[in-house]
């Protein structure tokens, strides 16, 4: 008898967790999972009239990448913004960028997207935007580089099943064509400076092409500014509440 | 599909050989998600499968979570 009485206490405590999910437990659990997952608790409930979206890693796109990438799943990212251009509460869209590139189609098609949104959008670029982390740096209203920051200008080149005859030079002219068109549209860039870029000799180990780092990319006229997110919240602040600055300055 | 990036294909696509998820369907408070079966009753959401677009930026729906099935 004694035994049992002493045990039931003990079954209790370790049985009790699993059982009676409720809204609570259900909040906790997604605190624990923070702090193994990103080290860090929820920070305070705050009611913001902007959101963000972060780029990191490998843009996946139409094939699914091994565990070892950290990827940006498109097929997340097009309903996010979807719901950004939808919800009234919602007043402008920081995209903040540290991506090594990955598939032109899923990259293109976040760019597009955040181009033709219709509520005021900036872009940061953090680390690095390389690649088809380009299009999506210049597709926002207004692009901001950090000054460590930087942006690889290289040519597309061959993956996937291509076979190797002549037209596939053309092919692939084509893909860098929608790369090269959707970026000196949206940028101060000519095509010709871009072209330049793409194709310089010396400054990747593997690779042609050139490295922009942060007061670079803004020269080139790829970027609108360089600066952090002091500089990119207050454009935003500016660009949401039509032109003038809200309550002092905190940059 | 192309993959545009400055690092080496062979690194990114280093193990895709042998790497074959075992994707299930379950529901959650009213959401389909896409799981990836990570053994020990726990599960990775690879994907939210909702028509509403305010889903998706739910916290607790993005790919990443783990779940328990």
């Amino acid at each position: 008898m004694r035994l049992q009485y002493r045990r039931r206490p003990f079954f209790r405590k370790t049985r009790k967790p699993p059982s009676g999910p409720s809204v609570k437990e259900n909040q906790s659990s997604s605190t624990n999972q923070n702090i193994q997952q990103l080290g860090q608790i929820n920070v305070p409930d705050l009611e913001s009239n902007l959101h963000c979206i972060s780029i990191v890693g490998q843009i996946e796109g139409h094939l699914v990448l091994p565990p070892q990438n950290k990827t940006t799943k498109y097929e997340h990212v097009i309903p996010q913004l979807v719901a950004v251009e939808q919800n009234p509460n919602i007043e402008g869209l920081m995209v903040i960028l540290n991506t090594v590139g990955g598939d032109v189609e899923a990259g293109l098609a976040i760019a597009e997207l955040i181009d033709s949104l219709s509520k005021p959008t900036v872009s940061l670029v953090l680390g690095g935007g390389h690649s088809i982390g380009a299009p999506i740096a210049v597709s926002a209203d207004y692009s901001i580089i950090a000054p460590t920051a930087t942006m690889t200008i290289h040519p597309i080149r061959l993956t996937g099943l291509v076979v190797g005859v002549p037209q596939t030079y053309e092919y692939l002219d084509k893909m860098q064509d929608r790369v090269i068109n959707f970026v000196t549209s949206h940028s101060k860039v000519t095509e010709d400076k871009l072209r330049e870029l793409m194709f310089r000799t010396g400054q990747l180990a593997r690779d042609i092409g050139a490295v922009l780092v942060g007061h670079d990319a803004v020269d080139e006229g790829l970027i609108d500014e360089a600066g952090g997110l002091g500089t990119a919240t207050a454009k935003l602040r500016e660009m949401t509440s039509g032109g003038k600055p809200e309550e002092g300055e905190d940059a | 599909m192309i993959i545009y990036t400055p690092i080496p294909l062979e690194l990114v696509l280093e193990g895709n050989s042998d790497f074959s998820p075992e994707y299930q369907e379950v529901e959650r408070g009213g959401f389909k998600l896409l799981v990836e079966n990570l053994g020990n009753q726990r599960g990775k959401v690879v994907r939210l499968l909702s028509s509403n677009p305010q889903d998706y930026l739910n916290p607790l729906l993005q790919p990443g979570e783990i779940i328990k099935l």
